[in-house]
């Protein structure tokens, strides 16, 4: 025989269904001896059978079945469009760089050929004094050279060091700008162009508007009555191909 | 049987596992039909569920559809392995959880105790006697002290049937968190409800007036 403390412990186990055979006897007869553990197994019971039976809740619409279905027909996805998704993915990417390729193309400087050489001579000097090697490990020739070589001072010897760079840095920028002067003179050329085409086209109408209030004009030019404003000339007679193929 | 198996509150009966297998596949292929006798096999019992939870009537319905809506777009990742209603129930309980936490965030602490009583029907207030009523009404409002995992623990382990595994699977939670729930929720129902009966008697009573 199991004891209060004991059955009370087996109440949940009991409850979730997961109690031995053997041991649902044991409560059971504890059940029916004692009546504190009989009332409070049977309150626990009777919550569960309230709970599980006891509809009062309100009940759900009677549109409630409609408008889910409605509601699903408005969320329903829209079919996948793999093409439209491809054409995105790919083709952005490729126009991000069709344009910058384009960019750098028009920024470029012109081709090297196109650029003249910087002319630059070079002169025989000798680095001033602060830059010259120590004379005692120059041979005598080295010296006897150095000695007749003109002297500049430092700043005139820098110069002439970046004098090539400066060169070749103005050619780029005047490569740069010619390119952007004759993008500017094709746009120009082209709007003038386009304006005397409008221009001419405008005129022509207008000649046309013109001539066509004239009398006279309207007529049809295939008309016979009408007279032959150009009288044709005769055509010359064709040789005869007897005349024209002597006998050989 | 220590497993309550309720009844739907029209009376109707459940659809079978192969029924709602072959209604799940159907709805998969886009038939409205199928998925309108999903929403009217299961929106009774999932609305009981929701609205003991909420206690509010429009809440639990937005909740319940939206809920439909969810399950329905998400039908392909719908393992068949699963009952549909587990499935309902558990994106019904997520939805809920949600919806507190915001009106947590809106309003302060929810107190259910202060939340206005349930609606009675007045057919059934009619049919049982005034005491019956009175307790079941003290046995509801012992439930409503509950915190909201141990309420839905015990509506789905007594009103669903369901077992402590399916419990666990439904609330997203190990078995033993899901058990732990249980115990502890009949545990306080049996401390708030001490002093109800004064006899042996009146517990029957209720039993046959509940059943």
């Amino acid at each position: 025989m199991i004891t209060c403390q004991h059955a009370r412990q087996l109440f949940d186990r009991y409850l979730d269904g997961e109690l031995s055979a053997s041991l649902q006897t044991e409560l059971h007869a504890h059940r029916l001896s004692c009546s504190a553990c009989q009332n409070e197994l049977a309150l626990v019971e009777a919550c569960g059978d309230v709970i599980a039976m006891d509809f009062r809740e309100p009940r759900v619409s009677l549109s409630f079945t409609d408008r889910v279905i409605l509601a699903q027909r408005g969320r329903r996805p829209a079919p996948p469009r793999r093409w439209g998704r491809l054409v995105l993915y790919v083709g952005s990417p490729m126009a991000a760089a069709a344009s910058v390729a384009f960019a750098v193309f028009m920024m470029m400087p012109p081709a090297p050929a196109r650029l003249r050489p910087p002319e630059v001579r070079a002169e025989k000097v000798a680095a001033p004094e602060a830059y010259q090697f120590s004379e005692r490990n120059q041979s005598p020739e080295a010296l006897q050279d150095l000695k007749q070589t003109p002297q500049m001072d430092a700043r005139s010897f820098a110069d002439s060091m970046f004098a090539p760079f400066v060169e070749r840095s103005k050619n780029t920028l005047e490569g740069t700008s010619r390119v952007v002067e004759e993008f500017r003179l094709l746009m120009q050329s082209g709007i003038s162009r386009t304006n005397d085409n409008l221009i001419a086209r405008w005129r022509a109408r207008e000649q046309g508007r013109a001539a066509s209030e004239l009398p006279g004009l309207n007529a049809n030019p295939l008309d016979p009555a009408l007279p032959d404003p150009l009288p044709q000339p005769d055509p010359a007679p064709s040789p005869r191909s007897d005349e024209q193929l002597e006998p050989l | 049987m220590f497993f309550r198996k309720a009844e739907s509150p029209d009376g109707g009966s459940r659809l079978t596992r192969r029924a709602e297998k072959r209604l799940v596949a159907q709805a998969r292929t886009g038939d409205e039909q199928a998925a309108r006798l999903l929403v009217d096999s299961h929106k009774d019992r999932l609305f009981a569920f929701v609205w003991r939870i909420l206690r509010d009537h429009h809440e639990a319905e937005e909740i319940c559809q939206e809920a439909f809506l969810r399950a329905f777009s998400s039908l392909e990742s719908f393992s068949a392995e699963y009952r549909f209603s587990t499935w309902l129930f558990t994106i019904g309980y997520r939805l809920c959880l949600n919806h507190i936490r915001r009106r947590k965030s809106l309003t302060g602490e929810v107190d259910f105790t202060e939340m206005p009583s349930h609606e009675e029907d007045a057919c059934d207030r009619l049919a049982e006697s005034e005491e019956a009523r009175r307790l079941k009404d003290k046995i509801w409002n012992a439930v409503d002290q509950l915190s909201v995992q141990q309420r839905a623990a015990v509506i789905l382990f007594y009103r669903e049937g369901m077992s402590c595994e399916a419990i666990a699977q439904t609330l997203g939670i190990p078995m033993a968190t899901a058990k732990s729930h249980l115990h502890r929720a009949r545990g306080r129902l049996r401390e708030s409800l001490a002093g109800l009966f004064s006899d042996w008697s009146q517990v029957e009573a209720l039993r046959e007036a509940a059943s």
